[in-house]
């Protein structure tokens, strides 16, 4: 099996026409069973790699390879993003309408390896998982900001991603629910040979990477690894 | 999924209540004009059309915008009853009037059995009047306005009392608000006391319609000698209903569905945020714009049933709250109601094309970003 989950190389995007180079030329190789902490300053181009990754912004140059495919090769973006990506944002970004639960689902839904009886069960384990258990029939407002950001973080895992793209998901919430998340995320790797690129500022998350990978001004600088 | 989607849907409506209220009563309001023009002008053209249909040709008198303003001479009348060529030459006479402020139609008939056969004349109780005397049928809307039963007697436009011999129905609805009687005795009633207001005849040999109405209009320069083909279109105040109607439907369309599209797109870029998240998660944009579809559908068809459903009670105030001399039926065409679910269909349709475009042609990284 190979090892190598994605294959970045002289990835670029620019903003302004051109002006001014949010991702210049960055190229980088992340593995299975690993946690990457992509760490630099705001306005250094953490998100909008992130975003070229997950293909939600789009690229001005260089290439990108999800386990070895390219993405001209895949042919439903919708279906890839469910099955091979996931998402967690620095704000939780729950849909307001529906419940925690309910928003769990939504990313299962579509899933066509979750059979249908099972998808409830899966989501309601899922927020039990992240200690949610009690509240998955509430809406994102009327729960704190850290519940709101364990709910987020089920249902980015919800499909067992190959890849989870996390941005700042320690960002906004109080040190023990980031804990918490952190652990999850350990787990996740640990036990399911996942990989996980978390742009950060919080050093309780590069204290948990396998690779730090420094960005400054659009450019990736030497990525060191840890021991 | 269907259950997630009608959800969301349900529930941003409920967030949004009072623009979702305000596009269902704008929306509302529409199906109801629709409703009160297509069923007051339906009855009108559709069922005049209909009842005509059984007589070759229709005489009116020139530059009459309808039968009540149609005067034919009866000495025409009695020559066209000799005109070799024609047969079943019938006369109807129309004469508009009221009665405790409801309009009241005076219909005075030459041959009644055919004209109770061509306009579905239903005897409910008593008989029918007997030709020269002075009895009238009234219309089963009629007792309302004349507050007469069978056997009592009433005088109409000033003339002499008339009993009422019996009571009807009809398909033809303007006729249930009529007072049916013998021809001579509505010429009595009228103003002109001379005139009759509309002629129907039959030709012997139904090939020749075209060239007995050539050799008609040759000899009758004074009159307007239709075919009954032609006649819908031809009557100018029919025809102007019809192409009223027809704008304003148009006209209904367009702003129910300019209605609910601004009402969809302002949500829609409201959300954008939302839809971003969905597409990151995986969401197919087509799955997306359902939600927003779903939305468009539940606001139109609210609206639609609630326009329906406003419009028989509303017509029912038309008419006993104003005093129209236009006859206003109290009851709505089945077509006319699924011409009101077509209706909901496209507007619903159509409010989700901008959001669809929106969010097909979305940057979710930009969106993702949106404040």
């Amino acid at each position: 099996m190979n090892d190598t989950i994605l294959e970045v190389r002289g990835l670029s995007r620019y903003f302004d026409r051109g002006l001014t180079p949010a991702v210049d030329h960055v190229s980088l190789t992340l593995e299975r069973g690993k946690i990457y902490a992509l760490v630099g300053p705001s306005g250094c181009g953490k998100t909008t790699l992130l975003h070229c990754i997950g293909n939600l912004e789009n690229r001005d140059g260089g290439s990108i390879r999800y386990a070895g495919k390219a993405p001209e090769d895949i042919r439903s973006w919708p279906k890839f993003r469910r099955e091979f990506l996931g998402f967690v944002f620095q704000f939780h970004y729950l849909i307001p309408t529906l419940t925690l639960q309910e928003n769990v689902e939504s990313a299962l839904q579509w899933s066509g390896t979750v059979p249908v009886h099972e998808k409830r069960a899966r989501s309601a384990a899922l927020l039990e998982t992240v200690g949610l258990q009690h509240k998955k029939d509430m809406f994102a407002e009327n729960v704190s900001g850290g519940e709101r950001q364990r709910a987020a973080i089920a249902r980015a895992f919800a499909n067992a991603p190959d890849l989870v793209l996390a941005d700042e998901p320690t960002g906004n919430v109080d040190s023990k629910t980031g804990a918490m998340i952190l652990d999850y995320m350990k787990e996740y790797v640990r036990n399911e040979n996942k990989t996980i690129l978390i742009a950060t500022h919080d050093p309780d998350v590069e204290a948990i990477a396998d690779e730090i990978i420094p960005m400054k001004d659009g450019r990736i600088r030497s990525v060191s690894e840890r021991s | 999924m269907l259950k997630l989607i009608f959800l969301n849907a349900l529930r941003n409506i409920r967030r949004n209540m009072l623009r979702s209220l305000l596009s269902v009563f704008i929306i509302g309001s529409m199906v109801l004009l629709f409703v009160i023009l297509h069923t007051v002008s339906g009855m009108l053209t559709g069922q005049f059309a209909r009842a005509l249909m059984h007589y070759d040709i229709v005489v009116q008198s020139r530059y009459a915008n309808s039968p009540l303003g149609s005067h034919i001479d009866i000495d025409a009348y009695r020559q066209m009853q000799r005109e070799e060529g024609l047969k079943d030459v019938d006369a109807v006479s129309v004469i508009q009037s009221s009665r405790n402020g409801n309009g009241l139609w005076i219909i005075g008939v030459s041959n009644y059995p055919v004209f109770a056969a061509t306009f579905g004349i239903l005897l409910q109780k008593g008989r029918v009047f007997k030709k020269g005397s002075s009895e009238i049928m009234i219309g089963n809307n009629a007792i309302n306005i004349l507050r007469r039963g069978v056997g009592k007697s009433v005088a109409l436009n000033g003339g002499p009392r008339l009993k009422i011999s019996g009571t009807y129905s009809s398909f033809f609805t303007l006729l249930n608000s009529a007072v049916l009687t013998d021809l001579e005795k509505a010429i009595e009633l009228s103003p002109s006391k001379k005139s009759i207001s509309m002629l129907l005849a039959n030709v012997h040999d139904n090939r020749s319609v075209d060239a007995e109405i050539t050799v008609l209009r040759r000899r009758y320069p004074e009159l307007v000698i239709l075919k009954t083909e032609t006649v819908g279109g031809s009557m100018t105040t029919l025809r102007d209903i019809s192409a009223m109607t027809l704008m304003i439907s148009w006209l209904v369309f367009a702003t129910a569905a300019i209605a609910i599209l601004n009402s969809l797109l302002i949500t829609t870029i409201q959300r954008t945020k939302e839809i971003g998240i969905l597409s990151a998660i995986g969401w197919p944009k087509s799955m997306i714009v359902s939600i927003f579809l779903t939305e468009s559908m539940i606001l139109s068809v609210s609206a639609a049933l609630g326009g329906a459903a406003l419009a028989k009670p509303l017509l029912w105030l038309f008419r006993h709250a104003t005093s129209l001399s236009v006859y206003i039926p109290d009851s709505i065409a089945p077509d006319v109601l699924y011409k009101v679910a077509a209706m909901a269909l496209f507007v619903g349709l159509a409010g989700v094309l901008a959001p669809m475009i929106y969010i097909f042609r979305m940057n979710i990284s930009k969106a993702l970003r949106h404040e």
